[in-house]
């Protein structure tokens, strides 16, 4: 796949990630103790063969760009090519800053674009948890020689799922027949993963088109309005996928990797994920600690008691304290004899002694970055 | 315009460390793995890179592969440097000779072209066997304000083993009137570090008469050093108050290790103000299951921990099965210790199976000292094989073999 260019969408902050995002878009939230949500789609097109990757932004992409760098981690630092983080231009395309969607985000980038050599283009959102090699998905669109493909999942959604999502129905040879997005009862239970491959001349002219006629939405007016007249495709990905699109799948993927076989599924089958390395210490744990069924990152210094949690680099957990359920994120500190279930606290949360907050698995308390307790 | 720096520093990391046996039986002695994700010459380096020093010449000689594709182009230690930076400097051919490195003074006396293309007034040599973290400035401070030609960093040692070390005899003054190395009745307590700053002028002087003294074994502690006291040359001892361990030997490279988890040992990792940086791989978070107990141990990413361990020291990507003991032992990148398998005083090395049912090393009885089992890597240790105290393992056991 080294003829195509990747485009990866890191513009949306995803409401329903709530205080989350707060302050960053939601391609950086941290990720499993130590990744950011992008890792996964930047590893997988780097996995994949592609040696060219655009990041589009458009807001609070600080800790973003921290995180990326010069791309060195995923191989990226390349003199041509490479990676490119790319900022919304504030000049270009009156109208265009004022919209959030994918159609205005990739007119912005579309110098970016039109200068690649690239002959394809793999689209793709950031906030799918998968381990994915795009080569097949590549392979098929050329064998089908499909105007576009996109990748979809099939599983049992609920219906938070499906009030939020592009649901799609395929024909016996793939193509795509229909496209819901946000249904209310299900009609089709094949989620699209915001994951395209078309080529880049295509690609162009379909922006500029969709410009020209005051269309934005990429799946409404791109995938609904031309399924009938042209040839999209879909392709299935059979491995382990999941979209984070709120607070509440967030808790839900994070606590399911605490399972070994989706761990395998997504960390040692296919490609390795890849993130920006850090110089923590190995994790230290204590004479008195009890840690059980955890996610533990580097840097941490454990002396209480940890149950079904994901825990961060550098955080402590003083004597006596008591973390049960909980996704605990960089540099949180909790103090002796607190006690924490059901919580996601967000970066440098500072808990004190003895303190006792209980959120509930369907709507877990979530404390902002920096907050104290 | 000649670019120059103060100080440069020169690694010597040739050597074989034989005394580590299986350990460095592949790879240089500052390639071996410590603390859960460094390696030895992790320490030097990051010391290097926090007191200022952006310019090392790390001379490789003995099995250099694994250690040459690890310091690659020094990025983790942030020292890719268009200017300076680290340089792998092996022996090389001229036109007129070729040699392997003769002696620790000799490595440095080939490499002078190297110094020379900083023109450095100041020369800072060290070696890749210590654990310990230094501030290198402090120390040129020193160096400068003593107005010495030679500095060598020294540590007060227990007299009882004062004997196992190269002493240094102090004036009042703090400069060096006498060097003795492992002195049978040692005089003073002061202990030669390995840390070396000379002001290049005079050091390059040594270097090359001591070359053309056929006679000479090349080597700084018996040759350069005593040559510059008889000279009277202004020798100064820096005095270092803080961690250091030479690990030279199983016994204390498995001390060194068990002191990064024991409070009060010196030896503290955590501490942000002087990070060691090492070259990390990307793995997911370590998994330590239901059925897992881990106490008073250090584990790295990528692990998965279903057995108990206590008072060790797990790298990354290493598997501890269900039922399995690991305590009061290392356990090297990469290994598998599976269900029921028991390791106790051990250092297993990297991508070594220990296969269920498997019973390695054993704690001390009463009376008798400590001895580690060392297993070399990437062996097979066979289903409830047993493997006494003490053995050093560099081949595969086989099933229910046991080893005495």
């Amino acid at each position: 796949m080294k003829d195509t260019l990747g485009i990866i969408f890191a513009h949306d902050k995803i409401d329903a990630l709530r205080e989350i995002t707060e302050s960053r878009t939601a391609a950086s939230v941290p990720f499993s103790g130590r990744y950011r949500m992008i890792d996964f789609t930047l590893s997988n097109m780097v996995n994949s063969g592609i040696k060219e990757v655009g990041v589009v932004t458009r807001s609070d992409y600080y800790s973003l760009m921290t995180h990326l760098g010069t791309g060195k981690e995923w191989d990226l630092n390349r003199k041509k090519g490479g990676l490119s983080i790319l900022p919304p231009s504030i000049e270009s395309h009156d109208g265009l800053s004022e919209k959030n969607s994918k159609i205005a985000v990739l007119m912005g980038i579309i110098e970016y674009i039109r200068q690649s050599d690239c002959k394809y283009v793999l689209l793709a959102d950031a906030n799918v948890i998968a381990n994915i090699d795009y080569t097949e998905l590549f392979e098929s669109h050329i064998e089908k020689q499909a105007y576009m493909t996109a990748l979809y999942k099939a599983d049992v959604y609920d219906n938070s799922k499906l009030r939020t999502n592009a649901f799609i129905d395929v024909d016996a040879n793939g193509k795509i027949k229909d496209i819901t997005i946000n249904q209310s009862i299900q009609l089709h239970s094949k989620m699209l993963l915001g994951t395209y491959i078309i080529e880049r001349g295509l690609l162009e002219f379909l922006i500029c088109q969709c410009v020209a006629h005051n269309k934005f939405d990429f799946e409404r007016d791109v995938i609904q309005e031309m399924a009938e007249s042209l040839d999209i495709y879909a392709y299935e990905h059979k491995g382990f996928a999941e979209k984070i699109d709120s607070v509440e799948s967030y808790f839900k993927v994070n606590m399911k990797l605490l399972d070994s076989t989706t761990r395998k599924e997504l960390f040692e089958k296919g490609g390795e994920i890849l993130t920006r390395v850090h110089d923590s210490v190995p994790t230290m744990f204590g004479t008195e600690s009890s840690v059980r069924n955890s996610m533990l990152a580097d840097g941490c210094i454990i002396e209480g008691t940890v149950e079904n949690s994901v825990i961060f680099r550098n955080v402590k957990i003083a004597k006596g304290a008591v973390v049960k359920n909980c996704i605990i994120m960089q540099g949180t500190e909790i103090g002796e004899n607190a006690n924490l279930e059901y919580c996601i606290t967000d970066r440098l949360v500072n808990i004190s002694e003895g303190t006792s907050l209980r959120g509930a698995e369907s709507y877990p308390t979530v404390l902002p970055k920096g907050c104290k307790i | 315009m000649l670019k120059s720096k103060e100080c440069i520093a020169m690694l010597l990391a040739g050597g074989q460390g034989s005394r580590l046996q299986v350990l460095t039986k592949n790879v240089a002695k500052p390639a071996v793995p410590f603390g859960g994700k460094y390696r030895i010459i992790d320490f030097p380096l990051s010391n290097c890179i926090n007191s200022g020093i952006d310019t090392v010449g790390v001379l490789t000689q003995y099995q250099p592969l694994e250690l040459n594709t690890y310091i690659g182009n020094g990025q983790p230690w942030d020292l890719d440097r268009s200017n300076g930076g680290v340089a792998i400097l092996p022996p090389y051919m001229t036109s007129t000779t070729g040699a392997w490195y003769k002696g620790t003074a000799n490595a440095i006396y080939q490499n002078m072209n190297f110094i020379k293309s900083f023109n450095p007034k100041y020369v800072l040599v060290l070696s890749g066997d210590h654990i310990y973290k230094m501030n290198y400035d402090w120390m040129l401070r020193e160096h400068k304000k003593a107005g010495a030609d030679c500095t060598i960093a020294v540590i007060d040692v227990p007299i009882e083993e004062a004997s196992r070390f190269g002493i240094m005899n102090l004036r009042e003054d703090n400069f060096i009137y006498e060097f003795e190395e492992k002195p049978k009745h040692p005089k003073s307590t002061k202990a030669s570090m390995g840390v070396y700053i000379f002001t290049w002028e005079v050091l390059e002087k040594y270097l090359i008469e001591d070359e053309s003294n056929p006679e000479s074994e090349n080597d700084f502690g018996k040759n350069i050093i005593p040559n510059m006291l008889k000279d009277e040359k202004r020798l100064f001892a820096y005095e270092y108050k803080g961690y250091w361990k030479d690990v030279g030997t199983i016994d204390s490279l498995w001390e060194a290790n068990m002191d990064a988890i024991t409070p009060g040992s010196g030896l503290v990792l955590h501490d942000k103000g002087w990070r060691i940086y090492a070259r990390n791989p990307a793995k997911p978070s370590q998994f330590v299951s239901a059925e897992a107990e881990v106490r008073n141990s250090m584990i790295a990413e990528g692990c998965n921990t279903c057995g108990k361990v206590e008072r060790s020291i797990v790298f990354y990507d290493v598997s501890i099965g269900k039922n399995a003991i690991v305590n009061n032992s290392i356990v090297m990148p990469g290994s598998v210790v599976e269900d029921g398998a028991v390791v106790e005083y051990s250092i297993i090395a990297e991508n070594v199976t220990v296969k269920s049912g498997a019973h390695i090393g054993s704690a001390p009885r009463e009376g008798s000292g400590r001895q580690i089992t060392v297993v070399g890597n990437s062996l097979k240790i066979g289903n409830n094989a047993c493997i006494s105290a003490g053995k050093v393992i560099d081949r595969d056991v086989s099933d229910g073999e046991v080893v005495l």
